[in-house]
């Protein structure tokens, strides 16, 4: 059984009255512990995708199972649920709460888990802010910090409630070179260390060969 | 929840500027209102404490007779008073005052002012305190006051003095009407001049309360009114006053007493053609003229009596009787008919027309009222006078006055007794208070439009810069209804924070207002208590308008709220 399913899924957009569509029948299973690149121009449904993948976007038609579990079938309330024990996400702008410093951001998937001790939570976030290198940086608020720093952090929070899969759109967009790989070497080696689904979107060569797994996509389909 | 709580707090930090000004309109709202509430209480104390108490206490007991209601008896306010103390239960009731006034044309200086002569009990160094709650001393002293050596000292408000253009130890000549009917002209000598505390007062010419009773004739016994001072009158005035309206419920003139040696019980009947009637229908006048015996001055003896002591019709008797405060009363009486009846009148009983006796019994009330065996609902009952008439309940001002103009019309000599409370009574000034809880009202009113917009206004902004965040925050794991709860607990903060300090700075202001003396001579001196704005601070006031106000703005906040929550998350972070 794959830990994701997607079924025939297409997606189409409402541009005033025309119907844009962004996948167009994609059929895709995705196990555990892989490391996959979602590989395409722009524009090609990328992040549409990943985002129903994710279960932030739902599909226009066709079928996604999580764990053999139909998304269809749930509220609203289970899909969160999901979505906080199941997926971490890693944008391109990385997304952080701007009022919380680095701890409480990657606390903050912990916090409403609610099922964590306040000191394992500390331990956790403490452990996890020293695996992405930010020690020297716990206080500090997203403003205070660089772009590499901020992805890092956002990398720390997707990682925070040990999610079965984590979904990265185009993690290094905003990147420079040097960054980009660290970055991309940190995600590749929780994948290794703690077998942790990475699914990324990008169009970046560079980024493409870090990937176990590629999934090429252009105008809706899977090529 | 303490997740909720800091995002919320750390957000309305955020967004300083924009929550400032929201802050300072919530806030500044907050503070007018506490002041507006605050000055409103002032009033309604003054108005109630002082103005009402001054007019017409809060609950008040009349006994009016005269052409136009204006002679003032209460023929044994000792027995009212029973009845008031059985009326109201101990712990509502605060005290019972007698009152004696006059309203009089005065001649000063060579001016004339109206004033009202008042009766005020200043013997202990007690009264003489509370006296000065009201009135500051500007020339003269108490000490004069209870003096015999001088005529009829009194205190007169600084107002009047001005306007009658006298000074102490000056004198004010009055013509006053007594309740007995004459007009006696005296003078006063003015010993000391005050300054009220409030304008209703200035009217008020304070003379001590034994001389005011000399002046006016009244006994020990009588008085012009009773005022009755409750606890809580808002919510006891009306109901003791239906109370007592039902125990001060007359029986009939009934006297035991005797003519020559033997006992006769005397009975009146009304002066009007019904009850004379039935006074026919159940006597048989045997000798005398029938209209000479119904007149108001008709007297009529049953036989038994008659024959037993050898009286005819156009004999004079005397009739005597044991009085409760003045020993025996004799009157006397020429026969106008002699009668026989199948009924209990045939009884030792002397019948007089109630017009002819009335004056007697409300000034020799009798020790011994009446050994009644005459049946509630009989016609008969209905035919005899009673000891007085009971006026109706009035439910407002206009209804009472009206009443009055129709009790007026009736031209008898028997007293009517009223029991009116302050909103009767004292309605026009009442309707003060209703102005000023219109106006703080309209205040809430406006705060609240303050807030709707505002809140509405401000978190539409906040909810458009924050959507991303909001799809950052939904697409961790937040459900939908904890978002609505971050901005509903924005608002919640917000609120509280900035109706915090409008109410502390409208502590501020009103210390500082409180603390100024104004020197009004106008009606609008009467928002002043010893010169000063009277605002009184009701906590539990603040805590419920609070409280209103957080419901309020927390409604507000729910719906944009509501949006944000049910923003689609892959729309939010998008945006």
């Amino acid at each position: 059984m794959a830990f994701i399913e997607a079924k025939n899924i297409t997606k189409e957009y409402s541009l005033g009255k025309t119907k844009v569509p962004a996948l167009k029948g994609v059929n895709l299973k995705i196990d555990k512990g892989d490391f996959i690149s979602i590989v395409g121009p722009s524009g090609s449904g990328k992040t549409t995708l990943l985002n129903i993948i994710g279960c932030i976007d739902t599909p226009t038609t066709g079928i996604v199972k999580i764990q053999d579990q139909e998304l269809s079938e749930l509220k609203d309330k289970q899909i969160t649920d999901i979505r906080l024990f199941n997926v971490g996400f890693i944008f391109q702008n990385f997304n952080l709460i701007p009022v919380l410093n680095v701890k409480e951001n990657v606390e903050f998937p912990l916090l409403l888990m609610k099922k964590y001790k306040k000191e394992e939570i500390n331990d956790r976030v403490e452990r996890l802010i020293e695996e992405v290198g930010l020690s020297d940086y716990i206080k500090h608020r997203p403003a205070e910090l660089s772009g590499g720093q901020r992805q890092r952090v956002s990398i720390a929070r997707a990682l925070a409630g040990d999610p079965a899969i984590v979904l990265a759109d185009e993690p290094t967009a905003n990147l420079d070179s040097e960054t980009s790989e660290s970055i991309l070497q940190l995600m590749k080696d929780l994948n290794d260390k703690k077998k942790t689904t990475f699914i990324f979107s990008t169009h970046d060569p560079e980024v493409i060969k870090y990937a176990k797994n590629i999934i090429k996509i252009r105008d809706g389909r899977l090529i | 929840m303490k997740l909720l709580l800091k995002l919320s707090l750390r957000n309305l930090v955020r967004q300083k500027k924009r929550n400032i000004f929201l802050g300072i309109s919530i806030g500044f709202g907050m503070m007018i209102l506490v002041i507006a509430t605050s000055f409103s209480n002032g009033m309604v104390d003054v108005l109630f404490n002082d103005v009402v108490t001054y007019v017409s206490g809060h609950l008040v007991v009349k006994g009016m007779s005269g052409s136009t209601l204006n002679r003032f008896l209460i023929s044994d306010r000792f027995m009212v008073e029973e009845i008031i103390n059985q009326s109201i239960d101990d712990k509502d009731l605060v005290s019972i005052d007698e009152e004696l006034f006059a309203y009089v044309r005065a001649v000063g200086n060579n001016t004339i002012e109206d004033v009202n002569i008042v009766g005020v009990n200043f013997k202990t160094e007690e009264q003489q305190q509370l006296f000065n709650e009201y009135f500051t001393i500007i020339n003269g002293n108490f000490d004069n006051f209870l003096s015999e050596d001088i005529n009829y000292p009194v205190i007169i408000s600084a107002q009047k003095a001005k306007a009658l253009n006298v000074s102490v130890n000056d004198s004010i000549r009055v013509r006053l009407p007594m309740v007995t009917g004459q007009i006696q002209a005296v003078a006063l000598t003015v010993v000391a001049i005050a300054r009220p505390n409030n304008t209703f007062m200035d009217i008020a010419v304070f003379l001590d309360n034994e001389k005011a009773r000399d002046l006016f004739g009244y006994q020990s016994w009588e008085s012009a009114s009773l005022q009755i001072f409750l606890r809580d009158p808002k919510v006891n005035a009306k109901k003791y006053a239906d109370i007592l309206h039902e125990n001060l419920k007359p029986g009939l003139i009934s006297i035991k007493g005797n003519i020559a040696n033997d006992q006769v019980q005397l009975l009146a009947y009304n002066n009007d053609a019904k009850s004379k009637d039935t006074l026919l229908s159940n006597i048989n006048i045997i000798s005398g003229d029938v209209e000479t015996a119904l007149s108001e001055k008709g007297v009529l003896l049953s036989k038994d009596v008659a024959d037993k002591l050898n009286l005819n019709v156009g004999d004079e008797f005397y009739y005597s009787y044991d009085s409760k405060y003045s020993g025996e009363h004799q009157e006397s009486f020429t026969l106008n008919a002699i009668y026989d009846s199948d009924t209990e009148l045939a009884k030792d009983v002397l019948l007089v027309n109630g017009e002819g006796i009335f004056n007697t019994y409300y000034r020799f009330v009798p020790k011994e009222d009446y050994w009644n065996y005459i049946e509630e609902d009989s016609s008969m009952y209905n035919a005899l006078a009673k000891e007085w008439k009971l006026l109706e309940r009035s439910s407002n001002n206009q209804e009472l006055q009206q009443k009055y103009i129709e009790e007026s019309r009736i031209k008898t000599n028997q007293k009517r007794i009223d029991v009116s409370t302050m909103y009767e009574g004292a309605s026009s000034i009442l309707t003060i208070e209703e102005v000023l809880n219109l106006i703080t009202m309209i205040v809430i009113l406006i705060l609240f439009l303050i807030i709707l917009i505002g809140v509405i206004n401000t978190l539409r902004m906040s909810i458009k810069e924050r959507t991303p965040e909001i799809g950052t925050i939904r697409a961790i794991g937040l459900q939908k209804n904890d978002v609505k709860k971050i901005f509903v607990l924005e608002t919640l903060f917000l609120t509280l924070i900035s109706s915090i300090a409008g109410i502390l700075l409208a502590i501020i202001v009103l210390q500082i207002l409180g603390g100024l003396e104004f020197e009004l001579n106008n009606f609008l001196s009467m928002i002043l208590k010893n010169k000063r704005l009277n605002f009184i601070i009701d906590l539990k006031q603040i805590i419920t308008n609070l409280m209103l106000i957080l419901f309020i703005s927390g409604i507000t906040a729910y719906f944009p709220a509501k949006y944000a929550a049910k923003l689609p998350v892959v729309e939010a972070l998008r945006n």
